[in-house]
């Protein structure tokens, strides 16, 4: 059995994707991190050790507290007239590639921002996250088919808008980067 | 461009990393629930509850046995465990008059004075909460008490 983590490299491992996962669900990246905040924290006081067969869990309850947050989008109001600490602006990236894949992640970006919410969160689960269609229907509460009828959308519609920069897109990119978390290996693939 | 292309093009773009503010914050969330963890045994504050009897022994010193009950003892001990939990912390203790009898006047077999004897129904409530999930455990300890205050005729 793996030694415990400690909830500061856990957090290193896993809050950019978080981060990106919240993002798609709020307006924001200050909501986006205040989401993040609350969530990990519920999830490492349940589960101290930092498993990650937990994780699915995680992402859950950034879901579940970003939706409610929709529902009442004062606090975020509160907290920026209390707080003397510098908040990220509005148009912080969501990626941060290497140079070379600049222009690529921005492409990325507008191509990912026009898919439909629900594909834009499965994607973002199963790319970055890492979860399996079957996390991903628990977590998001909805079968495991939509799940993949969601991803598989999403991906089409994605192949659409990027194919005529193809060239230019592959040129930068240097093949994919694994996001497996590391702190506790997962060996489950489910496609 | 296939569906392997793209996802490859998708996965090789790192997400961007937090705010140092977040991690700051996380921080400065679970180090507060650690100091609620290390933080020293608080014992419930105990006060007494207003008594009917009051008129009598305001102005002379109480004498107060308790003859407490069997039951009373196990209560007693699960009530320290709760105490001595470390993370939990005290949020009301409340002890409720639930009846009051008065047993009479008697005379003390040694020093041949009166007493006034009353017996004293109370429940005591004691509630904690873990400030790290919100749960709250509640302990209620019933007492019976005899009371014996002093009795001057005049």
């Amino acid at each position: 059995m793996a030694a415990p983590f400690s909830w500061k490299q856990c957090f290193d491992q896993v809050a950019p994707n978080l981060v990106l996962y919240a993002r798609q669900l709020t307006p924001s990246r200050a909501d986006a991190e205040d989401v993040v905040q609350m969530a990990f924290v519920r999830w490492w006081r349940r589960f101290p050790e930092g498993d990650s067969a937990h994780i699915p869990l995680l992402y859950a309850a950034v879901r579940t507290i970003a939706l409610d947050q929709r529902r009442s989008d004062t606090r975020r109001a509160r907290r920026e007239a209390e707080s003397e600490i510098a908040l990220p602006s509005e148009n912080t990236p969501v990626f941060d590639p290497p140079p070379e894949q600049k222009e690529a992640a921005a492409i990325v970006t507008a191509a990912l921002a026009r898919l439909p919410e629900e594909q834009r969160e499965v994607v973002t689960l199963k790319l970055w996250g890492g979860l399996t269609f079957q996390e991903i229907a628990t977590a998001t509460a909805c079968s495991i088919n939509t799940v993949a009828g969601r991803y598989r959308y999403a991906l089409n519609a994605l192949q659409k808008q990027l194919a005529p920069l193809k060239d230019d897109l592959v040129a930068e990119t240097h093949g994919p980067a694994l996001n497996l978390l590391t702190f506790s290996p997962k060996s489950e693939a489910l496609t | 461009m296939n569906e392997h292309d793209i996802e490859s093009l998708l996965q090789s773009l790192p997400p961007a990393a937090p705010s140092a503010a977040l991690a700051r914050r996380v921080d400065s969330e679970l180090e507060q629930d650690m100091q609620w963890a290390r933080q020293p045994q608080r014992r419930p504050v105990r006060w007494l509850a207003p008594v009917m009897w009051s008129s009598l022994g305001a102005a002379a010193a109480v004498l107060v046995m308790s003859v407490a009950p069997q039951a009373v003892p196990a209560a007693h001990n699960r009530l320290a465990q709760a105490v001595d939990m470390p993370a939990l912390l005290p949020v009301t203790t409340i002890r409720e008059v639930v009846d009051t009898q008065d047993q009479g006047i008697r005379y003390n077999s040694q020093s041949l004075l009166p007493e006034q004897h009353v017996l004293l129904v109370s429940l005591e409530r004691h509630a904690w909460t873990d400030p790290r999930d919100g749960a709250q455990i509640t302990v209620e300890v019933p007492r019976e008490e005899s009371v014996v205050l002093p009795v001057a005729f005049q």
